[in-house]
């Protein structure tokens, strides 16, 4: 077995950007510590709304969350009791202040961590696994993506000896860095024990911009 | 609808073909309450063939479902209609027979077909992640409150790009590599 790199570190500070921005020298390990306890707080407490990344910024005494979510409502709850709710456990846990800003993600079925978790939600509600696997697969080759593979591990249906199963459409070029390949791991946790759900969804190439201005395929003299 | 493949061996020649109701309302929404309201009476039509010891379904699905806003919770209508085609085998080496893109179920010990099942899965798999309201649909302003706000994808998208511009301060350095790529277009 070759041994396998995270394909979304892999693609960070070449056309990925990082989840975290900000600065710091003397006060790093605090802010990185305080920036790991919002993602467990966020993670825990959204673990119903479709969360799929979670961005940090900050700038002087005041974090700014950017939560990328597929149903705001969730995030939101009643008159915006939730987030308000949220907002408060944020500026506590931190002691600055914090702004929430809710993205609405607009295109969910081309995102590896929503589609592995509604494989995996599937599978704890007891759907055939190669049903869901296909019923996923087919919405995202739907929405756009040039490819995607998903991976299901664990005991199948049940089965006494766990195993993998894997199936792919269209393309995903793991080795390609220009290739937006979004990649999540998730987990069921059926009545038989965990399944494992790995899912890489290729959404096309990203070029360089030069000075703000998009350029496609063919002025850079790709393939 | 359950049928057993002894049952469905008499079918060899000529197909089954079903046109029915089902009530799964009850079962849907307490399988998947946090993604399904209600469901209309699912009409079906289709048939299923058998040969050599597996069983081709196909069918038609017709149905309303009451579904909850992505943006809002509100409860929302979702007219579904979709076809799908499976294939059960009676047994797991049969798998080979199959192209990969194809949904093909091993069944269990009992050897039953249950349709009503592959239909409520069916159904649920067809449910898109994101579900808007008309009203919602039409452009309607995005909730904010107090340090917090809603923002489309494409507005935080324009956002980052334009406060990711190089501060001004520093933009007397480009003149210090005029031979660079950057400065040539």
């Amino acid at each position: 077995m070759g041994q396998k790199i995270n394909p979304t570190g892999f693609r960070v500070g070449v056309i990925r950007d990082w989840q975290a921005k900000w600065y710091a020298e003397k006060d790093y390990a605090t802010y990185l510590n305080e920036d790991l306890r919002i993602r467990k707080y966020i993670a825990t407490r959204l673990a119903e709304a479709s969360v799929s990344t979670v961005e940090i910024e900050r700038a002087a005494n005041r974090v700014n969350v950017s939560i990328h979510t597929a149903k705001p409502g969730m995030v939101i709850g009643k008159g915006g009791s939730e987030v308000e709710a949220l907002r408060k456990e944020l500026n506590k846990l931190t002691g600055k202040r914090v702004h929430i800003n809710i993205v609405e993600i607009k295109k969910p079925d081309l995102d590896a961590h929503l589609v592995g978790e509604s494989i995996a939600r599937q599978l704890e509600g007891r759907v055939a696994f190669r049903r869901a696997m296909r019923g996923a697969m087919q919405r995202t080759m739907r929405s756009g993506a040039k490819g995607i593979k998903t991976q299901v591990a664990g005991r199948l249906n049940g089965a006494d000896m766990s195993r993998v199963e894997s199936y792919s459409d269209g393309t995903v070029p793991l080795h390609t860095l220009r290739a937006d390949i979004d990649y999540s791991w998730d987990e069921a946790q059926t009545t038989y024990g965990k399944l494992g759900v790995k899912t890489w969804i290729y959404r096309g190439e990203i070029l360089p911009q030069k000075k703000g201005v998009q350029t496609n395929v063919k002025e850079q003299g790709g393939k | 609808m359950k049928w057993s493949l002894k049952e469905l061996a008499h079918y060899k020649d000529e197909p089954l073909s079903f046109n029915s109701t089902l009530d799964l309302n009850a079962s849907l929404t307490e399988r998947f309450s946090d993604l399904i309201l209600a469901v209309d009476p699912v009409q079906i039509k289709g048939d299923l063939s058998y040969e050599k010891g597996d069983v081709m379904v196909t069918a038609t699905v017709t149905t309303v479902l009451t579904v909850p806003s992505s943006r809002s919770l509100t409860p929302v209508k979702l007219p579904t209609h979709f076809s799908f085609t499976e294939f059960y085998l009676a047994d797991a080496s049969h798998l080979e027979r199959y192209e990969s893109d194809e949904t093909v179920i091993v069944l269990d010990e009992d050897q039953m077909i249950d349709l009503d099942e592959a239909v409520a899965e069916n159904i649920v798999l067809g449910i898109p992640m994101r579900v808007l309201s008309s009203e919602e649909q039409t452009g309607a302003p995005l909730p904010t409150g107090s340090d917090w706000e809603v923002v489309s994808e494409d507005d935080y998208v324009a956002h980052a790009t334009k406060h990711n511009s190089v501060d001004p301060r520093l933009a007397k350095l480009k003149e210090l590599f005029p031979d660079q790529d950057d400065n040539k277009n």
